[in-house]
């Protein structure tokens, strides 16, 4: 048994100021000792429900090992693995073999499954195979099923087998662009898409829901329009739940006046409208879980032509970092960390996400006060693709632990210092 | 103002000074007259660096930077060199170890001169970037209509057709609402960009209406396969709507110029009636680039005076 002391702690719900006790085998102290948290934060490890780790097929990128050595680095324990992989995610195999592999890792992974063969929105995937080996959706992320038809029966399927349609909402025809259509779109010459690509596609999953009462997650929600939707569909009792993805929440369609290739996304950043109305969509409850999209590229894919590169950012080793900065822009610290705890463990239904009595023992000592470079030797992730490259952010995780067990530990932290030994 | 060693990346890279400074320059290279040689630019090297083709623009370019005496290098890809598989990063350092005190980029991605500078200590000159900007034809447009009226500031300029995939007319918008003239997007309403007035102009899909008392009337090269893509239904339909003809230039003011920054699609956005007409100023355009291009090289490069 160890003891933190002093900490202030976060429950998946709340901040307080206390002391808590998890069994251990692996910090080098002796059972009764307690560490004197003083000024540190107790945050239980985060849920990421939307990222990509590149493997098999693009691990020049990232693989399960660098992407969960990123996680843990960034405090995410859990981690849902999007099937756009090379080839896709797309059977029962595929899926136990990536289940396999990730068991010798500290990060836990989930497999989302895709909905078509090879992601190309022709021919159903063995949705159900997929389910039996412990997917916990389906997704053709990325690319928006066009077919409704065909999306109508994924969904069918999905509802039968208890588990969520994760959409990435773009019209396919409006959704050409390179970012979000505006002012800025003009401004800075690059051909854009409209918000309404969005929230054309976002009403198509609606009433598909409404038909079929599937559980559609929408993902990385961009625009107030499809956020109006959705909180409109929400009280009508249809089953559609969705995230934003932190990177929405920092930067604006105006942010890349300087064509930096780390900016580009899909969907690509929102006008400031936008964000603020999704802003308001975190705090009246109609987004329900916040996402880093981890998207990693190699320098040689992103060191090319603003609309030539591939869309994409990496976010689990900044999230943290992130959230805080958001929360400096107005939305309560509770409120955001919960969106990446408590929140999706509800949404998706993990044991995870809170630091109480029963729970495994997956948290993140926190210093707030603390700062760090984002370089390449702080760095774990295989790729630099971040707008955070070289700067220096508030606020550093300095141990993860999952499980009851240190799997990462700030080089420079002072942990041990802090050991108070027992009278 | 001192424009030594500054990018022009798009007109706002300068101030309004800057630019009647740069008009006096090029009227005085212009009474100079074509035979005159400078050796204001020598020891200097330019590099044309041209990812996406054009005639015009390369060789006013190249002879601005030859009258100054400067020498001058060449580096033209069909495409983007990316296709060929070298990086635009690879290419211009490697260029880039070759010495070169100025670099005058064309290229089909908007924020490329940006790029450029990423990998280089030289000087740049934006010479098209995609559909963003085009700064020194906004600015040889503008010395031909300062040449013509005196002044800019309170001169009304439309701007018609196809406005949306015009680099020069954006350019032309901003540097023209920064020098005071009143400017119209004139066109359909497809091809004008999102939130236009934000440059601080006024949209009209009217061009008849807007073309009253105009003093220029600005047309721009419309393709053809902007048809297929439904910007427009039937080069009928354009025509009649947003074509322009004699009788749309009686609409303007008596004295008024028809401009275009070429190349022109005869038939298409103008009829020759108007192109080949006196107040066509398309051909003194193609000579006050030359000029306006040499005022702006030798002021950002650094004149020896004379």
């Amino acid at each position: 048994m160890i003891t933190f002391d002093n900490a202030m702690i976060f429950d998946g719900e709340k901040f307080y100021d206390g002391q808590f006790s998890f069994e251990q085998e692996f910090i080098n102290t002796e059972s009764e000792d307690k560490i004197d948290l003083k000024g540190l934060w107790v945050i239980p490890a985060l849920i990421d429900t939307h990222a990509h780790l590149r493997d098999p097929g693009q691990t020049r990128r990232e693989d399960l090992f660098s992407g969960s050595m990123a996680a843990l680095h960034g405090g995410i324990s859990t981690v849902f693995a999007m099937p756009n992989t090379d080839p896709a995610i797309d059977n029962e195999t595929m899926v136990k073999y990536l289940y396999e592999r990730a068991k010798s890792l500290n990060v836990k992974i989930k497999i989302v499954g895709a909905i078509t063969k090879g992601r190309e929105g022709k021919e159903l995937s063995e949705m159900g195979r997929m389910a039996r080996a412990g997917v916990v959706g389906f997704s053709d992320d990325g690319n928006f099923l066009n077919d409704a038809a065909l999306a109508r029966h994924a969904m069918e399927y999905a509802f039968e087998l208890g588990l969520p349609i994760i959409s990435h909402c773009q019209d396919k025809d409006l959704g050409k662009g390179y970012m979000r259509e505006g002012w800025f779109s003009t401004l800075y010459g690059i051909y854009a898409m409209p918000d309404v690509a969005e929230s054309i596609a976002v009403g198509r999953e609606i009433e598909l829901s409404y038909l079929t009462k599937a559980h559609v997650h929408i993902a990385h929600l961009s625009t107030k329009r499809a956020l109006k939707l959705i909180r409109e569909a929400k009280r009508d009792g249809i089953n559609i739940t969705c995230d934003v993805c932190v990177h929405h929440l920092l930067f604006t369609d105006e942010s890349i006046r300087d064509y930096d290739t780390s900016k580009k996304i899909n969907p690509p950043f929102p006008t400031r409208e936008d964000q603020l109305a999704l802003y308001e969509g975190l705090e009246d409850g109609t987004i329900d879980t916040i996402i880093t999209d981890h998207a990693p590229y190699t320098s040689e894919e992103k060191e090319v032509e603003f609309q030539i590169a591939p869309s994409g950012i990496t976010g689990f080793e900044t999230l943290l970092n992130e959230l805080i900065m958001v929360s400096k822009a107005g939305l309560p610290p509770e409120l955001l960390l919960k969106k990446v705890t408590s929140d999706p463990a509800t949404l998706y239904n993990l044991k995870a996400g809170k630091v109480e009595t029963g729970y495994p023992a997956d948290f993140i000592v926190f210093d707030p006060e603390n700062s760090w470079v984002v370089e390449r030797k702080t760095t774990l992730s295989k790729s630099i693709n971040t707008p955070f490259w070289g700067q220096r952010l508030k606020g550093k995780i300095i141990a993860t632990y999952i499980n009851g067990k240190q799997v990462f530990k700030d080089e420079d932290n002072v942990f041990e210092e802090r050991i108070v030994h027992s009278a | 103002m001192n424009l030594l060693g500054k990018d022009l990346f798009d007109v706002d890279s300068f101030e309004v000074e800057d630019f009647e400074t740069i008009f006096e320059t090029a009227k005085k290279f212009k009474s100079a007259g074509f035979t005159k040689k400078w050796s204001a630019l020598k020891g200097k090297t330019v590099c044309t660096l041209f990812f996406e083709s054009s005639t015009r623009t390369r060789i006013s370019f190249e002879i601005a930077a030859k009258r100054l005496g400067a020498d001058i290098v060449n580096f033209t890809a069909s495409t983007s060199s990316l296709n060929k598989g070298e990086s635009f990063k690879d290419t211009v350092k490697t260029l880039d170890a070759m010495g070169i005190d100025l670099y005058v980029i064309r290229h089909s991605e908007p924020g490329s001169p940006m790029m450029l500078k990423k990998y280089t200590d030289a000087i740049v000159i934006n010479a098209g970037d995609g559909i963003r900007a085009h700064p020194t034809q906004a600015i040889l447009d503008a010395f031909t209509m300062w040449e013509k009226f005196g002044k800019i500031k309170g001169l009304k300029v439309v701007i018609v057709g196809d406005i949306l995939h015009s680099r020069v007319a954006k350019s032309n918008a901003k540097l023209l609402n920064m020098m005071g003239a009143e400017v119209i997007f004139a066109g359909p309403n497809t091809l004008i960009p999102a939130q236009a007035e934000r440059y601080g102009i006024k949209v009209s899909y009217d061009v008849k209406k807007a073309v009253k008392n105009a003093d220029i009337v600005m047309g721009l090269r419309m393709q053809l396969e902007r048809q297929s893509n439904g910007f427009f239904s039937s080069l009928d339909e354009y025509n009649e709507f947003y074509g322009i003809t004699p009788k749309l230039m009686e609409l303007a003011k008596r004295d008024s110029i028809f401009m275009h920054p070429g190349p022109m699609n005869r038939g298409v956005e103008v009829i020759e009636a108007v192109s080949d007409s006196e107040s066509s100023k398309v051909e003194e355009q193609v000579t006050n680039g030359v000029f306006t291009r040499m005022a702006i090289l030798y002021h950002m490069l650094g004149g020896l005076s004379e």
